[in-house]
């Protein structure tokens, strides 16, 4: 050193040497939130992170929705469009014809291209978590369907499940808001689900699945660890709304002195919201629980029933009222 | 010294999700620890990583931003504001009043190390800005003069002199607490 502290003032100095250490939700939301505001301030520059990579992406040069994204009617008016445009009103009439569509079917190219399409057209990352996730339920049902009758088919589904939640996984670590919370559950179950699939794989000896397995299970714990944090970090936003909450109404009672106290703690919420501060803060939620019961309440027993097999051409699940069933176990051959 | 900081940069003005991820996982925690030095609030250390890198990110967008040496462009921006907050708030009092709670070390151990820091935080207060700076870029961040310089827009030997002011001044002020403690203890 050029200019040696003396022993005195070097022990001086150690008494800030020793910082407490970072909490780590914090971090993790600090890093979110700048790469959430790095995304907003660059969107002509940056190819947004969960653009599925398909070779029907040839429409993505068509600025037909701006920037809001567009409701299911809409999307599904557009491709029909697009089909009857490019092949007739029959065209348009198969693209709707092919939801049901299971792999190895005529129909099903044509399902999987109307889904790259709208993810294509996918405006945020809000919407693509929300396609991948709704097309994972997809994957899903036929998985259910074709697993002990055609197990190469169904590696078919069982990889793109993979590239949904992959996709799914980049797209929730961009997203806040109201919507995130119902979302980053669905996407924990979708998770689980496939987590529960590769160790049934795994179980039952299906050799031409696992020849086609793109993901080892190391990077599923990996997604599942993402999700798991970023669902504590939106169950805490909603603790420190609600804490804030009620310490807004004590004042009322207790008279002027506790208003700075209420503003200190504002203030200490938006510090730790950083981006929040330049007026996100309105798209948290306004009322909330200390512990927040959608999460507590979603019983791992319900993510994989042990109902009946989903059939072919009920590929149209709803997310939020039932959950598609693990596939049966069968004997190959036993028949649909 | 910093390596790879040119690399970072071109990505980070592309955008890059990937590398200004690894720019935020590689620097937030230094300027957290550097702000919780300065300041002696985590909540204000959050707050100031935050600003922190927005203003980076502002800055890029604007076809701005460091050239080279990140990290020190980083801790400039945080220093700027964390010399705006002292302005705003009063200096951390010399005695403790309150709430020290007993946790692994003794209560007794705990004030005397908060009083140390706050002495300690007082002090740094009262230097110049850049006697502040690189006090505590080169004795508490460990950065070499070169970094020092880098964030302080100043020649290595411009730094090298501040530096030996600074020391000075620095044992002057602790000296002149000390003196007023055994002036306070003794009458």
């Amino acid at each position: 050193m050029d200019d040696p502290l003396d022993p005195q003032l070097s022990a001086e100095l150690d008494a800030l040497k020793n910082v407490p250490e970072r909490p780590m939700q914090a971090a993790a939301r600090g890093r979110m939130q700048f790469l959430q505001e790095a995304a907003s301030l660059a969107p002509a520059l940056v190819q947004p992170a969960v653009k599925q990579k398909t070779s029907w992406n040839v429409f993505g040069f068509l600025p037909l929705f701006g920037k809001k994204p567009a409701g299911w009617a809409v999307r599904l008016a557009l491709i029909l469009a697009i089909a009857a445009a490019m092949l007739g009103t029959g065209g348009a009439a198969a693209v709707y014809a092919a939801q049901d569509s299971l792999p190895g079917e005529t129909l099903y190219p044509v399902k999987t291209w109307g889904e790259d399409v709208l993810l294509t057209f996918a405006s945020s990352p809000q919407t693509e978590l929300n396609l991948n996730l709704e097309f994972a339920e997809r994957r899903k049902s036929e998985i259910a369907a074709l697993l002990y009758e055609d197990e190469e088919l169904a590696a078919q589904s069982i990889l793109r499940l993979q590239n949904h939640l992959q996709n799914a996984v980049r797209a929730s670590e961009l997203v806040n808001g109201e919507d995130a919370l119902p979302s980053m559950l669905r996407l924990r179950d979708s998770l689980e689900y496939q987590q529960r699939l590769m160790e049934q794989l795994q179980e039952n000896n299906h050799p031409a699945i696992e020849a086609e397995m793109n993901q080892p299970r190391q990077m599923i714990q990996e997604q599942m660890r993402i999700v798991e944090n970023q669902l504590l970090e939106e169950e805490q936003k909603l603790r420190d709304q609600n804490q804030i909450q009620q310490q807004l109404q004590q004042p009322l009672q207790t008279g002027m002195p506790e208003q700075q106290g209420v503003e200190d703690q504002q203030n200490q919420l938006q510090g730790e919201g950083g981006q929040q501060r330049k007026g996100q803060g309105g798209q948290m939620q306004q009322t909330a629980l200390p512990e927040n019961p959608a999460i507590a309440a979603t019983p791992t027993a319900t993510l994989f029933p042990t109902g009946e097999a989903i059939q072919p051409g009920n590929g149209n699940y709803q997310s939020g009222k039932e959950a598609p069933p693990m596939p049966e176990e069968k004997q190959p051959g036993s028949g649909k | 010294m910093e390596t790879g900081s040119k690399d970072l940069l071109k990505g980070a003005r592309n955008f890059d999700q990937q590398v200004l991820g690894e720019i935020y996982d590689l620097y937030s925690g230094k300027l957290y620890a550097y702000a919780v030095r300065l300041l002696g609030s985590q909540d204000l250390a959050e707050e100031c990583v935050a600003d922190t890198f927005s203003r980076f990110l502002q800055a890029l967008k604007n076809g701005g931003g460091p050239q080279d040496h990140l990290q020190a462009y980083l801790y400039r921006i945080a220093h700027n504001w964390i010399t705006d907050t002292y302005r705003r708030q009063p200096p951390p009092s010399l005695e403790l009043k309150e709430e020290l709670a007993a946790q692994d070390k003794s209560v007794e151990l705990r004030t005397e190390e908060r009083m140390q820091q706050n002495r300690l935080r007082r002090a740094l207060r009262m230097l110049t800005e850049d006697q502040r700076q690189v006090i505590v870029l080169r004795f508490l961040e460990g950065m070499e003069n070169e970094e020092v310089a880098a964030a302080l827009k100043k020649e290595v030997g411009a730094v090298k002199a501040l530096q030996h002011r600074a020391v000075a001044s620095l044992r002057r002020i602790l000296a002149s607490f000390e003196d007023r403690k055994n002036e306070d203890t003794n009458g």
